[in-house]
């Protein structure tokens, strides 16, 4: 079998999509490099482009070299998931990361929701605290833009008032810190290895 | 135990599957999931076998205790076989990851199979609900009365200031994945599908294949769902959906009615070419079926003289799968026999359907 099949279409590139056709009960293949498979207008390149946890990886590459050098041995303090991990695989290990890499999740969060702050609903014991959240919320956006804008006095108000309406408050659900892995567990050599060779 | 409850789904078709909700000659089903970890311990892929086992009993204990779960069963994956797991699968009941990876994982299954908890998938509760045809409405309610009982019971995990925390920060803030799965027919035929896809992925949301995420495009089904689950409300999100899914649909309309102006007599050939070879051929693959079943649905949805409803044929799309297949036969089959069992079993739906309708 041939291995790497040319496009069929420009006959230079590398095919990389293979499609297969029925008609009359006759099965076709065609092969098209990706530029001509979009010209083709079968794109499944469209789709893929987003696809979430390509997109993320992709994203996680680009912003390698982006701030500090040693960003990759951020870890968790929770679960001793590194970030260079996450950065493998998409998939943080514990509620706790969240935390952890907050400067690094940042941009990233931006990118993919365009957004930073979730506007749902949250567990029926959260949402007793909902005007409080609302309210916090906003003071913290004012105090983002106070920054921006250089009013610097007005940006120390609004954190003391931040700070004061955190105090008056329970610390709401979210916080509470899971159990780290177990080392002895199936997946347990992931905090201590990684914690060593801090690769 | 397990597999007789997997046993009890063969032969009994999935609702969504068979009735026949809003703009259901279009849209095939609307589904809504949520994603959930428990607050105090790590995602599924990083914790360890006994936390996983915690999960499991957690969760499948508040799931017993939902009125919207009421007489549902708890499907272990570690006792099931392969052929089970691939046959959730291919009801859309489980992901495609599910059945491969070996771990303490399983189903909550709601009778009717509407409602649906993934036990430790890549998150510790996927809570999913689907409705025939366009029905985000519909879908949202049933998950969410579901997420609030389980609410009741379990204290998941959530801040504040990002929501629902969850393995893959793509899903962080809402959990909530909304989709429609939908025939797009006309936009294939006229060329017209991957501009309107590119603009699909320009307002935030994505399309999919026929069974999720980097899954195929067969039969010209596809899969819309959003992709932001942070910034917007649950609301926000499920109305995003419906109207880029009415403006799809509007376009799909469009270009079945150039088509049927214009080429009116190819396509109906096209049309009875696909239901006679549905009819009577003798071997056929699971590909194969989807692509004459789509053929055939696009008849039915042009009002072009088939004597058979949308309810079969959406049926077909599942029973003709091979778990299906080997299951409605109680044994396992090779591919070459599994293509000659498909191929009776579709002759006998459509001449039932038929019957039916003559």
């Amino acid at each position: 079998m041939a291995v790497a099949k040319k496009c069929q279409k420009c006959g230079q590139a590398p095919a990389k999509y293979h499609f297969k056709k029925w008609e009359n009960n006759v099965e076709t293949e065609l092969s098209l490099c990706e530029s001509c498979a979009e010209e083709k207008g079968f794109s499944p390149a469209a789709g893929k482009k987003t696809g979430l946890a390509e997109t993320l990886g992709e994203m996680l590459g680009g912003l390698e070299g982006v701030g500090e050098g040693a960003v990759g041995n951020v870890q968790c303090r929770v679960c001793g998931l590194l970030y260079s991990t996450f950065r493998q695989t998409g998939r943080l290990g514990c509620p706790q990361c969240y935390i952890a890499f907050e400067k690094q999740l940042r941009p990233l969060l931006r990118r993919v929701h365009g957004a930073v702050r979730h506007t749902g609903k949250g567990p029926a014991a959260d949402d007793a605290h909902a005007s409080r959240r609302q309210e916090l919320r906003r003071l913290q956006d004012d105090m983002e833009r106070a920054v921006i804008q250089e009013e610097f006095e007005r940006a120390a108000t609004l954190r003391d008032q931040i700070r004061s309406l955190k105090a008056a408050a329970p610390t709401p659900a979210g916080d509470g810190q899971p159990a780290p892995a177990k080392e002895s567990g199936v997946r347990a050599g992931g905090a201590k290895a990684e914690g060593a060779g801090g690769k | 135990m397990s597999s007789s409850a997997v046993d009890a789904l063969v032969g009994r078709p999935s609702r969504w599957l068979v009735e026949q909700g809003p703009a259901a000659d279009l849209v095939l089903s609307t589904r809504v999931r949520l994603a959930r970890n428990l607050r105090e311990l790590p995602f599924t892929q990083r914790a360890a076998e006994e936390q996983m086992g915690a999960v499991v009993s957690r969760v499948v204990s508040a799931c017993e205790s939902s009125p919207s779960l009421a007489g549902g069963t708890f499907l272990s994956m570690a006792e099931l076989g392969e052929l089970d797991r691939q046959f959730l699968a291919e009801r859309h009941l489980i992901s495609r990851e599910m059945v491969t990876e070996v771990r303490p994982s399983g189903l909550y299954l709601a009778a009717g199979e509407s409602a649906a908890v993934m036990v430790n998938e890549e998150d510790h509760l996927r809570l999913t609900a689907v409705a025939s045809g366009l029905e985000l409405d519909e879908a949202w309610k049933q998950v969410q009365a579901v997420e609030e009982e389980l609410d009741s019971g379990l204290e998941f995990a959530y801040s504040e200031d990002l929501g629902y925390l969850t393995a893959c920060p793509t899903n962080v803030g809402t959990g909530m994945r909304v989709s429609v799965f939908i025939h797009l027919p006309s936009l294939v035929l006229t060329k017209k599908v991957r501009q309107v896809l590119r603009g699909i992925n320009q307002v935030g949301l994505a399309v999919r294949g026929f069974y999720g995420e980097g899954s195929e495009i067969l039969g010209n089904f596809f899969q819309i769902s959003n992709q932001n689950t942070l910034g917007l409300t649950e609301r926000e999100t499920i109305d995003n959906l419906e109207k880029v899914t009415r403006q799809v649909m509007e376009a799909e309309s469009r270009a079945r009615r150039v088509l049927l102006k214009e080429a009116h007599l190819q396509i109906e050939d096209k049309v009875f070419r696909a239901y006679g070879t549905l009819t009577n051929a003798r071997v056929m693959t699971a590909h194969e079926v989807i692509n004459l079943v789509s053929a055939v649905r696009f008849g039915v949805a042009l009002g072009i003289a088939v004597e058979i409803d949308l309810g079969t044929l959406n049926e077909l799309l599942v029973l003709t799968q091979p778990a299906h297949l080997q299951k409605v036969a109680g044994r396992e089959m090779t591919e070459s026999e599994r293509n000659v069992v498909r191929a009776d079993l579709v002759r006998e739906r459509l001449a039932d359907a038929g019957r039916r309708r003559g």
